[in-house]
């Protein structure tokens, strides 16, 4: 019978080790709260029990720990690299020796697995248990050879076209228990007998199931969103969690560094807001360090057993908090958008090794997409898989308004009316701002220019042009005839897939953000859309008027691409990685 | 001050009332008052014995030795009469010598401290303990023992002086004694008993006691040790794992009774310095850990500093991965040293400016060797000018001189670089940031050396065993040397189980990758065995055999024997007394066989395991066992000799088996390292093979039949063996080769 704990169990040692990441797979700590013991002195008064990870740990504890009077089990490692098995052996005798001095009653020697646990007993004379053993995981997995003091995994891997792919990736950034659900771990040397072990014990097997534990929460999906420019990054997140709630009972929780924290709020999602370094003017190492604790906290707080990271580079907090005890059942999905810009270093793709899959939300202008996520690979690819979706945009889950509820909400009155949605607080718009509304003036076109919830207020007197606040830009389009904005991916796709009105792309030249000039030339070149750059304000001045003539007319586009939904796949993508870490 | 000083009355007019004041702030204990006016008065000349005793003690108390040594020498000059002038002085000579230490081993001057001692009246505990430290720092230890048991005869039972007792026996080679010295105090000394556990894990560990050792440090363990103490336990036992874990714990600023301030966190951190632990160092820096400014410098000098020009560690892991040497290899790279063309420094015809180095010329066979080497070397035409020999200490006391007159008469120049006094001590920045960055034992070996080889400039450096080799092939680096030879004299550090050594192997890794390094061996076997370790090609280790000086050890020194009256044979072991050498098993053989034939066992030799060997020959009723620790000439310890055992547990190829042979001696021992290749397995002149680990009584067995017929065979055929295998001749050549660039690629 399984005696299944639900109290806390502090852990002296690495907290990422192996098999600290391991224990959360054992049957009898399936409920168990994993705390960190730095020095039992302090720490031990917090927990019911104590596991100390190594004899290493033990011996750099022992009186405290046997003071600490609570019961303790310490795990006795077998000699790992053959070189040192002297030193092994001075340590694991030092330790039995000192044990062998005392009367313990509260402590309990354990090994990984049996035959370590008879090899070791034998090697010092004293009685020594088994760990615990954890239910194999069902399903075929690729087979990894780990060697001691080597971090490069190199594996084969079924690929989608029916072939073999070989695939490399770092083991230093995989909780184990998230491992042994991505591949079945041996040792490559059959002389490291701890590796041995810990292989063993990792792919597990003697257990006979993962213990059932009746679930009335719903699964939860930890969406990271960073402080990106513009607004990019959340609404295409909002979407594919609309996209998810839709499918199944899913919680969402917004772990965000973005000012448009309202905005998710407002949508009906949770939030946690985050301050970066920057916010708090805190040294970047020592920030990570806390805010890897607080994300796993939270992680094992909710349950989590997704994340979904959308932005350009994982910040290295991500990853050491899924390393840590408790945080192996959570799969993580990178949802990238495509378009960088052609000079982008390609070294951005190597998080693909840390992914369960990258989702790639459709864009109208791939064929024009010279970036590297579309003309590179990432050397280290891990266990990911790859899915290009159709065009995600918030519209199919936010009905738009009526022409006549949109103006009356936004208070606009009768005549023409041209949104100018020009994107974040980034660029210099101050010269094409006036021939916007120099051009609209003389096509008798009301200006009503969109206020960025990142950006900050127009400075009074600036512009005798009208001002509106609102999100999303798709629930009101409309209430205008015709649209000025930026090329960034939500904007362009919510109206080159939504609207059907005049349009004026005026990219954004910017190094931090995508190809915004490409993706807005191929809507040029497709007759969707007219285009201005910023560094050629002499014939601007045409295409504005052009553009507001046919703003003027109410002139209709019939040749848009229409709208294909790609939530289903999406969301087929997104459960199949929360079946592969849910118990 | 102000109102005496205003008041007109100054010191030179009114000495008097001065005197006064300071003498009544000195019994107000107001001490920085009392001090400011004696400073008054010394700056007015009036420098009275009184006035130099309390501001010597003052200094001494402000940790100002220089100051202290200045004042009490102005008044009573550099060997004072004054008993109190004395003590005073020789303290501020102890307090330098501990300033001077910074990172390396405390060392007293010899001829300060033989002054100090003629003499010196000791009145209180702490005079007696200032001279015997005095003494024991400048390895004057006879003197120091004779001043410590004046001690304890003048304040029994006082514990300082027990203590000192069991270190100077330490000095003395004594281990055993010290031991047992140092398990009263662990029982009896509550107080020095953290420090007393220390030494008996130390003491037992070189012996060889492995169980003794461990108990040490299990007690250890239990103890509730400050995480400096926790540390050094780590360290000692060479638990890498332990180490981690207590740095960890000093990351996050030590334990909740003992939180890491300052002080405790420079010796944390100067401890894993001095264990090569650079990268745990960085880390605990920027864990705002303090550091000692000598550890500072350190990591600044090594590019982890406040501006870094290494990439720092990111994780713990990363910072534990960052040990020396190993992250300044390869060490060319490291020193951003310009490559050399391929076949530097290509081959020369004449052996010039050649420097041989080794630990010691202690009576072991690798320093006998390190002299039949030279001798060869003269005797194929060497010139004598031409060769420099450096030793790590060459101490009388230790006997680490034991071969001193023997290299002496060749003629050759001898450096003892532990007494040699350097003039310049300032290293030039590239080679400071590796000396200082080095794990203690090796810095102190490279920074002794390197000054020698700054100065002579040699063109090849030969180290003779491990640990000259190490040094001689950084030394080599450091100072572009032509070509460095490194001699292993033994199996791998691994197969030792020479836990210090092991941690060296990338290093030797990257001298073997140097074209102008090349490493030897005195036997296949090592040779085999170190290529194996290293990681290297087999044939990147070349042979250099042992040799035997003929003309000394040959038949005719046994021809006259005398034998015992009733015709006993005399099997003689002529080993260091060390567990390596497994004295206990060569007592418990002979014991056995001394019922299959009449024999008188001889031991020649000492070591650690003296006082153990008499006990258990004593246990074992060998009443007959003669043992002889101070013979050395060839007559002393072959002539009366009728066969040879060697029961050692490793060995490379063992002099006495040659010598033994060459004087025409059967001989018999265990087949470890390079033991058979050191005597014919078959033929008349075949020697007696025992198994690695024999049995006592097998072992017996087997010398109790193959003896009888082995002593009817001519003592001549086993000399020729020796004369064709382990000639002279042969090994000058091959050494030759090696430093002129011949032969190699």
């Amino acid at each position: 019978m399984t005696v299944v704990h639900s109290d806390r169990l502090g852990l002296l040692g690495i907290q990422t080790s192996p098999v600290a990441q391991l224990l959360q797979d054992l049957p009898e700590e399936a409920r168990t709260h994993f705390l960190q013991v730095n020095d039992p002195a302090d720490d031990a008064a917090r927990v019911d029990r104590i596991l100390v990870l190594s004899q290493d740990d033990a011996l750099a504890h022992l009186p405290t720990l046997m003071r600490s009077k609570k019961p303790c089990r310490i795990l006795l490692r077998r000699a790992g690299d053959p070189d040192e098995a002297v030193l092994w052996h001075t340590g694991i005798t030092l330790l039995a020796k000192a044990l062998g001095q005392v009367d313990w009653p509260q402590m309990e020697l354990v090994a990984l697995t049996e035959e370590a646990a008879k090899s070791l007993s034998s090697h010092i004379d004293m009685p020594v248990g088994v760990i615990g053993a954890l239910p194999a995981i069902p399903g075929k997995r690729p087979r990894v050879a780990l060697k001691r003091g080597e971090d490069l995994l190199t594996f084969a891997l079924d690929a989608s076209d029916g072939g073999r792919e070989t695939r490399r990736a770092s083991l230093s950034i995989f909780n184990w228990a998230r491992l042994r659900r991505l591949a079945n771990p041996i040792a490559a040397d059959e002389n490291d007998l701890d590796l041995n072990d810990l292989t063993t014990f990792a792919r597990g097997g003697a257990a006979p199931s993962m213990p059932v534990i009746p679930r009335n929460t719903p699964r939860c999906l930890v969406a990271v969103v960073p402080n990106g420019v513009g607004l990019g990054h959340v609404t295409r997140m909002m979407a594919i969690g609309k996209a998810l709630q839709k499918s199944g009972d899913i919680r969402i929780v917004f772990w965000s560094y973005s000012r448009a924290a309202e905005i998710l709020q407002a949508a009906g999602f949770e939030v946690v807001i985050r301050q970066n370094p920057l916010h708090l003017k805190a040294h970047p190492p020592s920030w990570r360090e806390w805010e890897t604790l607080e994300f796993a906290n939270t992680l094992r707080q909710l349950g989590a057993t997704l994340i979904s990271y959308d932005g350009g580079t994982f910040d290295p907090f991500i990853r050491q908090a899924l390393r840590q005890p408790g945080c192996g059942h959570i799969g993580v999905v990178w949802v990238r958008r495509g378009m960088y810009r052609a000079d982008t270093d390609p070294q951005l793709l190597e998080a693909e090794q840390f992914c369960d899959l990258i989702v790639e939300p459709g864009d109208l202008a791939q064929a024009v997409d010279m970036g590297p996520t579309r003309t590179k690979q990432a050397v280290y690819r891990g266990f990911c898989k790859s899915l290009i979706s159709q065009p995600v945009t918030l519209k199919p889950y936010l009905p738009s308004y009526s022409k006549k509820e949109a103006k009356k909400r936004l208070k606009l009155r009768r005549g023409r009316h041209c949104l100018v949605s020009l994107g974040g607080a980034f660029g210099d718009w101050s010269v094409l701002r006036d021939q916007i509304e120099q051009s609209a003036k003389a096509h008798k076109v009301h200006v009503v220019w969109a206020q960025s919830p990142l950006a900050p207020p127009p400075t009074e007197g600036q512009s005798t042009a009208q001002v509106r606040r609102f999100y999303p830009l798709s629930r009101y389009l409309d209430a205008f005839d015709g649209m000025i904005t930026a090329t960034g991916y939500n904007s362009y796709h919510e109206l080159m897939l939504g609207y059907d009105g005049p349009v004026l792309l005026a990219p954004t030249n910017n190094v931090r953000l995508d190809d915004q000039v490409g993706r807005a030339k191929w809507a040029g070149d497709q007759g969707w859309a007219h285009v201005v750059l910023s560094d050629q304000h002499s014939e601007n001045t045409a295409i504005i008027d052009r553009f507001m003539q046919e703003v003027r007319s109410g002139l209709r586009h019939k040749n848009r691409p229409q709208a294909t939904p790609g939530d289903d796949e999406i969301a087929a993508a997104f459960n199949e990685i929360f079946d592969r870490y849910s118990d | 001050m102000m109102y005496l000083s205003g008041s007109g009355c100054s010191p030179a007019t009114h000495p008097g009332l001065w005197e006064y004041l300071s003498r009544r702030a000195h019994v107000a204990k107001e001490h920085a008052i009392a001090h400011k006016v004696r400073q008054e008065m010394w700056d007015a000349g009036l420098r009275s014995q009184d006035l130099a005793f309390r501001e010597a003690g003052h200094f001494l108390d402000q940790g100002n030795p220089g100051s202290a040594q200045f004042v009490v020498e102005s008044v009573f000059g550099d060997d004072p009469n004054n008993a109190q002038a004395r003590h005073l002085l020789s303290r501020a000579h102890l307090g330098l010598a501990q300033e001077d230490t910074g990172r390396s081993r405390l060392r007293t001057q010899r001829d300060i401290a033989l002054k100090m001692n003629e003499g010196y009246e000791v009145q209180t505990p702490e005079d007696a303990a200032t001279i015997i430290d005095l003494l024991r720092f400048c390895q004057a230890l006879d003197l120091a023992s004779i001043r410590n048991a004046e001690a304890q005869a003048q304040f029994p039972g006082n514990p300082l002086f027990t203590l000192r007792e069991a270190r100077i026996l330490e000095q003395q080679r004594d281990p055993a004694g010290a031991i047992a010295i140092w398990e009263d105090v662990a029982e009896t000394v509550p107080g020095s008993r953290t420090e007393a556990l220390f030494k008996l894990h130390q003491l037992n560990t070189f012996l060889g006691n492995h169980d003794a050792a461990n108990a040490a440090a299990a007690q250890l363990a239990l103890q509730d040790l400050s995480l400096v103490d926790r540390l050094r336990l780590a360290i000692a036992t060479d638990q890498r794992g332990m180490i981690g874990a207590l740095a960890r714990l000093a990351a996050i600023g030590g334990l909740s009774s003992e939180a890491l301030g300052h002080a405790s966190g420079a010796a944390f951190t100067d401890l894993l310095l001095d264990n090569g632990d650079l990268g745990l160092v960085v880390w605990l820096r920027r864990k705002r850990v303090a550091l000692s400014d000598a550890s500072k410098a350190v990591v600044e000098g090594c590019g982890f500093g406040q501006v870094p020009t290494r990439t720092l560690p990111d994780t713990f892991s990363e910072a534990e991965r960052i040990r020396s040497p190993d992250f300044m290899l390869p060490l060319n790279e490291y020193m951003q040293k310009p490559r050399r063309p391929k076949g530097w420094p290509g081959t020369r015809h004449k052996v010039e400016r050649l420097l041989l180095a080794n630990g010691t010329l202690g009576g072991g066979g690798a320093e006998r060797q390190f002299v039949e080497l030279v001798r060869a070397l003269l005797a194929s035409g060497v010139s004598a000018d031409q060769v420099d020999c450096a030793f790590f200490s060459l101490e009388a006391e230790r006997q680490f001189d034991r071969f001193l007159p023997d290299l002496a008469a060749l003629g050759v120049r001898i450096h003892d670089l532990g007494a040699r006094e350097v003039v310049n001590r300032n290293l030039p920045s590239q080679v400071s940031s590796v000396i200082e960055a080095l794990p203690f034992e090796l810095r102190a070996d490279v920074l002794a050396l390197w000054y020698l080889v700054a100065e002579l400039r040699p063109l090849t450096i030969h180290g003779w065993q491990d640990r000259a080799g190490l040094a001689a092939g950084l030394v080599g680096e450091l100072a572009d040397t032509e070509r460095v030879v490194m001699s292993a004299r033994n199996m791998s550090p691994q197969v030792r189980a020479d836990k210090r050594l092991m941690g060296y192997r990338n290093l030797y890794r990257d001298f073997v990758a140097h074209e102008n390094y090349h490493m030897t061996a005195n036997a296949a076997l090592g040779a085999g065995d170190y290529s194996r370790w290293i990681g290297c090609a087999s044939d990147k280790i070349t042979l250099l055999q042992n040799t035997v000086d003929t003309s000394r050890f040959n038949p005719a020194l046994v021809a006259q024997k005398s034998k015992d009256s009733d015709e006993r044979l005399r099997i003689g072991g002529l080993f260091r007394l060390a567990a390596n050498k497994r004295p206990l098993l060569w007592l418990d053989t002979i014991a056995i066989l001394q019922e299959h034939l009449p024999i008188t066992p001889v031991l020649r030799g000492r070591g650690p395991m003296l006082r153990e060997v008499t006990e258990a020959a004593e246990r074992l009723g060998l009443t007959n066992l003669i043992i002889e620790t101070d013979l050395s000439t060839p007559e002393q310890l072959y002539s009366d000799l009728d066969a040879v055992l060697l029961m050692s547990q490793v060995e490379g190829v063992p002099n006495i088996l040659l010598e033994a042979q060459a004087c025409g001696l059967p001989v018999i021992a265990t087949d470890v390292g390079g033991v058979a290749e050191a005597m014919p397995q078959r033929g008349r002149a075949a020697g007696l093979l025992l198994p690695e680990t024999p049995k006592p009584e097998a072992a017996a067995r087997a010398i109790a039949e193959w003896l009888p017929g082995a002593l009817q065979q001519p003592g001549q055929v086993r000399a020729a063996f020796v004369e064709r295998k382990f000639g002279a001749k042969a090994l000058a050549r091959a050494a030759t080769d090696l430093y002129l660039g011949r032969g190699q690629s």
